[in-house]
């Protein structure tokens, strides 16, 4: 023993000294607090969590969400779990998780370099290099989320390189190398396939390491190299997929439509060059080289980065780590040494490349790469994928330029002293590692919180509970920025509760798309306006049974301001269909006094509904029988079996409320006069012959015209003292032609109602004449006249265009008019239009159409007016399209006032209106007629908020806010009108105009207007004789979250058997043989699963999410893959040894 | 160009840059020169051609700039032991610039750290493929 200790002194030394400084996260934590919240994703109750995570479908999450890509995770969860099952206690077992993963990633750097330099002598370089690994601003910040996937991927990079340098010097075979890389993957993998972004940093190390090993190799080596080579991939496929079958045997069967589903989650490829382009604001080479570049660090008053930009002490000290990096090569001599070191600098050079992201001036490159290297776009994220390389390297060279740099100038007992204060110097650095404070990271947000007790004691009653239905939870979140805020410092985009129960909770958070968003929405304004029978609806038809209300929510958080819990309260509590069944705290759990259906039901009556899913709340809330979507599957339920079929047309003109983004100058690379220029415009002629169809011809003759404005445009600002009669006659000759083009084509859309070209021939020929304007103000008195009179020409022409789509658009874009897509198939088909959807006038009543015009003829249907609907009958069969005409529309700035407003810019006299029962969930109409001769003005709306906390709030002192500024100009001819939405925590909104001369006030007054925005909502019913059938029943089983048992009674008729979890094609119908039953699987409700069941002989089912199977599998196998080869790997040695 | 004209060039520049690197360069190097002036030459048509209204903004005058960097420290084959020298100098430099909050300067010096590096790191693989 004692020999081993003297022999392996330094190592155990060494190893005890990580052990130690791994014992940093034990800082963080005050007693009983835990880092919760943002992105850490730590439960509440770790086992539970683990269970639920265990099944490839979600089904705490609100309508249970499909986790098959995310089985990766389990691991991670399965760790604290195991922490927690050992008997550690609640607060501690984070503390351990913490120190766990702070050792893994300083033990695998000191395994890398302690077989780069193993000599006892290099024990400064090792102790630099892990330190320098371990505390960085880098891993900061992800240890104030506790992110465990980042640091499995930290800690895997060392491992993983060791392993390829010592495959690429021979020292082990192809076989061995592909044992350890598949069981470091294994043990440190960083979450499956959600983790492959994050292991980008060691495929460059990889292509890095082994690209430079190869080429200074000798030429004779190179074959057998990639020999070595391919007996590794040989190998190590077959291991990889063995081991990691858990994750990627489910993976594989989902790749298809997860991989297009998390692309377009992003928003498309745009989407992800956008976030590129925000990642990579201040990745420049500069911030890069200092370790800096961090996009959360900038513009975030209060965090601690801001000391980085300021102190200058910091600034200098951070020069310090590139230049004693990059002088490593400098110091070594022995050619190994170099090799190495060189292979370092080459990895930071790449890593540094890579995660300046699309920053200048090589940011087009990365551009490049995620267009066209499929898959790229996953690492969306340059700047935080591929700075571990970076940090990985410098920690090395870093390491290595301390050692030679001390022993060239530090002799004697001297050493220790100067390296100990370096060392001191690089963890002062890194100072926030050693404050509590950095945690608050948003007063009074934190990501460490101390979980008040009554959360403990929900914990445990819920969870005491096996529910089978869902509770709601009150008050609503903001509808555009959802944050989830409690008063005790918890800040997150996602719900809390999925972290604490397994049982099911609504909440209106991120997760919520489509028609599920529109459905819980619309659940919280109907009990938020005691609309108790609609409500009571929409509980049956999402399955909840359950209230919470949670009265410690922050409400009044900056851009994410939220209802007042109070306003559902009183709901509640004013009503006799609740009743409490828990209380503590802020917090009380309401239950349904009646008994509601459970979440798999049968029935043989329901309805089908076509058109747009937003409005299908409206109609789910009416019925008490589901309700379907149709064409949503292949197979198709038979015609005439639905009680009433439900038609919402689409309202074709109100796409002109939508507002078009108007199209910028294109960049021009080459004008008339180029010889390039003449095979552009042969291109162009070319691919104007090729188009006939007017639908893509105005599109093309659109985008042209405005190339061609960009062209003139560029001619005369860009080079006026170049400008020949040549060039600018081709221009203006060609957007003449153009203008007479789209003129011609404005009929043909008119007839077809085609409001989508019309309205984009009015932005695109606006921006054209805008452009016509500022050339005609240019050239005005300095150029040639000739080209004066073109461009006058050219003007003319294209307000003749605006003007015939105006002519037409204008009435509908005033609210006067109103034209839908109906079908009308049936005689009996009966039109209804909701009356809180129509115009209303001053009094609030609704205002009924004054005439009706079906394929352009005026018709004189039957009306009624009925429980709050208006009934239209008698439209003849094979209608296509119908007309709403409204003689009046109320102007709300009628009675306009002038009042004098002070700006920034200082007072200004403005005509003012305040919005008459103003409401945020409404829009408004503001327009100004631009026929009125008058001078340039402005159009603001301002509205009251209250006192906001967070630092998303900057300016909470002033509780006015102005904006949709929009500036309006006589001489310009755009359509003058904007569309305003109002945030959640507008009251009081009122809207100014300003003209630039006072004087202008008065012919302003006659021509402004604000009306409130209506859309009215049309449907058409049609009803099948299709009796009931109310004695079928149904007795449900939960196995688990991913399998159902159904027993069906007394179905005589065909049925629609109902599941009301979140729709899914995974989710699959078996009949107690085991078989696939191909059932047409339907939405119901418009989020649910429903089969459509013909044959009524069969009485037992089983609904199972499909992946969960492959999962179990897939687990059985790693699991048995691993420890068979572990064990045969340890017999193996054995055998090995006792041999020898 | 000959010889002459170069010394005389160089005697020129003598006044501004150390006796015995002015003469490394010029003696032993010569063919590189040419070739960086060629470079610059290059260079400054690419940079012009970018204001003509034929070809407006088809290449990127920042582009242009790193490229000949690039190319002329490969080219001049300084020692890549210089280049990381002159690399660390420009880190020392940056700070000033830092302290005043200079962005415009901090990209330029950054890229121009940075391409250097890469242009040292290719120098020291060709040098040690050449041991191989």
């Amino acid at each position: 023993m004692k020999i081993f200790i003297q022999k392996h002194l330094d190592k155990i030394l060494e190893i005890l000294f990580i052990l130690f400084i791994s014992l940093t996260p034990l800082i963080w934590f005050e007693p009983q607090k835990m880092v919760f919240g943002v992105d850490s994703g730590y439960p509440i109750n770790f086992v539970d969590y683990f269970w639920q995570r265990s099944f490839t479908w979600l089904s705490s999450i609100n309508f249970g969400e499909n986790m098959t890509t995310f089985m990766g995770l389990v691991p991670f969860h399965g760790l604290q779990a195991l922490i927690s099952h050992l008997g550690v206690p609640f607060y501690s077992v984070e503390k351990v998780t913490f120190v766990f993963w702070f050792f893994v990633m300083a033990f695998s750097m000191y395994l890398l370099i302690r077989y780069l330099y193993p000599q006892r002598n290099f024990w400064t370089l090792r102790l630099t290099t892990v330190i320098f690994y371990v505390f960085n601003l880098y891993i900061f910040s992800f240890w104030l989320n506790g992110e465990q996937t980042t640091f499995s991927e930290y800690a895997s990079l060392p491992i993983l390189t060791l392993i390829f340098i010592k495959f690429l010097r021979k020292e082990i075979s192809p076989l061995k190398t592909a044992l350890y890389l598949n069981f470091s993957y294994f043990l440190l993998s960083s979450g499956g396939i959600t983790g492959v972004p994050l292991l980008g940093s060691s495929i460059i190390t990889i292509i890095v390491v082994c690209g430079l090993f190869i080429i200074l190799s000798p030429k004779k080596c190179f074959f057998v190299m990639c020999k070595r080579f391919a007996l590794l991939i040989l190998y190590a496929a077959p291991f990889f997929v063995l081991f990691n079958a858990y994750w990627l045997l489910p993976f594989i069967l989902n790749f298809k439509q997860q991989f297009s589903a998390t692309v377009q989650g992003n928003g498309g490829l745009g989407g992800n060059i956008s976030w590129i382009n925000y990642i990579s604001k201040y990745t420049s080479f500069n911030n890069l080289f200092r370790l800096q570049g961090d996009n959360n660090w900038y513009e975030h008053p209060g965090f601690y980065s801001n000391n980085y930009f300021t102190n200058p002490l910091l600034i200098i000290w951070s020069y310090v780590f590139p230049i004693f990096s990059f002088s490593s090569i400098l110091f070594v001599k022995d050619k190994k040494e170099k090799i190495i070191v060189l292979a370092f600098i080459a990895l930071s050079l790449v890593g540094l490349f890579l995660s300046a992201g699309s920053h200048d001036p090589f940011g087009f490159v990365y551009i490049f790469m995620m267009n066209h290297i499929p898959g790229f776009i996953a690492f969306r994220s340059a700047y935080y994928k591929f700075i571990i390389a970076v940090y990985f390297s410098f920690s090395i060279l870093f390491g290595v330029s301390i050692y030679y740099f001390l022993n060239k100038y530090v002799k004697g007992k001297m050493y220790f002293l100067v390296w100990f204060v370096c060392m001191i110097l690089l963890l002062a650095y890194n100072y926030p590692f050693f404050q509590k404070s950095n945690f608050l990271f948003n007063p009074p947000f934190s990501t460490m919180v101390k979980i008040p007790s009554y959360i403990f004691d929900f914990k445990k009653y819920d969870n005491s509970i096996e529910k089978d239905y869902r509770t709601l939870v009150v008050p609503s979140l903001n509808k555009d920025y959802p944050l989830v805020l409690y008063s005790w410092g918890y800040y997150g985009a996602g719900s809390i509760f999925p972290l604490l129960s397994h049982n099911t909770f609504i909440y209106n958070d991120t997760g919520l798309l489509g028609t599920e968003k529109a459905l819980v929405s619309k659940t919280y304004t109907f009990l938020e306006n005691k609309q108790y029978d609609q409500f009571l609806k929409m509980a049956q038809v999402l399955d909840i049974h359950d209230i919470l209300l949670t009265e410690d929510v922050v409400t009044n958080y900056g851009f994410s301001f939220t209802d007042s819990p109070l306003v559902y309260k009183n709901a509640i509590e004013s009503s006799h269909l609740f009743h409490t069944t828990w209380k503590k705290g802020p917090w009380t759990l309401y239950s349904l006094n009646q008994e509601l259906s459970s979440k798999i039901s049968a029935s043989t009556t329901f309805d089908e509904y076509e058109g747009n899913v937003q409005n299908l709340p409206n109609e789910v809330s009416k019925t008490l029988v589901p309700t379907i979507l149709q064409n949503q599957n292949q197979l198709s339920i038979p015609e005439n079996k639905s009680a009433q079929t439900v038609q919402n047309f689409t309202c074709l003109s109100c796409v002109l409320f939508v507002s078009n983004v108007k199209p910028e100058l294109p960049i021009t690379y080459f004008l008339p006069g180029s010889f390039i220029y003449e095979i552009k415009q042969w291109k162009e002629k070319k691919s104007l012959e090729k188009t006939t169809l007017p639908e893509v011809r105005s599109p093309l003759l659109l985008e042209l015209s405005v190339k061609h404005i960009g062209e003139l445009s560029e001619l005369i600002q860009g080079h006026p003292q170049n400008i020949t009669v040549t060039q600018w006659q081709v221009e203006t000759n060609q957007l003449i032609d153009y203008m007479n083009q789209i003129e011609d084509i404005i009929p043909q859309f008119v007839s077809s109602n085609n409001f989508v070209l019309l309205q984009q021939i009015d932005s695109f020929v606006s921006v054209v004449n805008d452009t016509t304007i500022d050339m005609y103000n240019i050239t005005h008195d300095k150029y040639d006249p000739n080209l004066q009179v073109a461009i006058t020409n050219l003007l003319w022409k294209e307000n003749e265009v605006l003007s015939k789509v105006r002519n037409y658009t204008n009435p509908y874009l005033d609210e006067k008019a109103y034209t839908f897509n109906v079908d009308v198939k049936k005689n009996d088909q009966i039109f209804s239009i909701p009356l809180e959807s129509l115009p209303a006038d001053i009094n609030s009543s609704p205002i009924l159409p004054s005439s009706y015009a079906v394929d352009t003829k005026n018709v004189m249907p039957t009306i009624s007016v009925t429980n709050n609907q208006l009934f239209i009958s008698g439209i003849p069969v094979n209608s296509k399209i119908m007309t709403l005409h409204f003689d009046s529309v109320v102007n709300l700035a009628a009675n306009a006032s002038i009042k004098t407003v002070s700006f920034p810019g200082g007072l200004r006299d403005c005509l003012f209106v305040p919005i008459a029962n103003y409401s945020w969930r409404d829009s408004y109409n503001i327009s100004v007629n631009k026929n009125v001769p008058m001078g340039d003005g402005d159009v603001y709306v301002s509205a009251e908020y209250p006192q906001k906390i967070g630092l998303a709030e900057t300016n909470s002192s002033q509780y006015l806010r102005y904006e949709n500024s929009y500036h309006f100009s006589f001489e310009k001819n755009d359509n003058k009108r904007i569309i305003f939405n109002g945030n959640q925590d507008y009251t009081n909104a009122s809207v100014y105009f300003c003209p630039k001369f006072p004087e202008d006030i008065k012919n302003l007054a006659s021509d402004i207007s604000v009306t409130k925005l209506t859309q009215p909502v049309l449907y058409a019913r049609s009803n099948n004789s299709v009796q009931p059938d109310n004695d079928v029943l149904t007795k449900i089983k939960k196995i688990n979250p991913t399998e159902y048992e159904v027993t069906v009674q007394h179905a005589n008729n065909p049925y629609l058997l109902s599941f009301l979890e979140s729709y899914s094609p995974e989710w699959k119908l078996y009949d107690k043989n085991n078989k696939e039953i191909f059932a047409p699987h339907v939405i119901v409700s418009g989020y649910a699963n429903g089969w459509y069941i013909s044959d009524t002989k069969e009485d037992i089912f089983y609904i199972r999410f499909a992946t969960q199977n492959l999962f179990v599998v897939g687990a059985w196998v790693s699991c048995v893959s691993f420890l068979t080869t572990i064990i045969l790997t340890i017999l193996f040695i054995t055998f090995k040894k006792l041999h020898k | 160009m000959n010889i002459k004209k170069i010394f005389s060039f160089k005697k020129n520049l003598s006044n501004l840059l150390p006796e015995k690197m002015i003469l490394t360069i010029l003696k032993k190097q010569r063919y590189r020169i040419y070739i960086i002036l060629l470079l610059g030459v290059f260079a400054l048509i690419l940079y012009r051609l970018t204001f003509l209204p034929y070809f407006n903004i088809l290449f990127n005058p920042t582009i242009i700039f790193y490229s000949i960097i690039f190319s002329s420290l490969l080219v001049l084959q300084l020692s890549p032991n210089k280049i990381i020298q002159l690399v660390i100098v420009i880190f020392v430099l940056a700070i000033v610039p830092t302290l005043l909050n200079l962005q415009g300067i901090l990209e330029i010096m950054g890229n121009i750290a940075f391409v250097s590096l890469l242009a040292a790191v290719i120098l020291y693989i060709v040098k040690m493929r050449k041991e191989v």
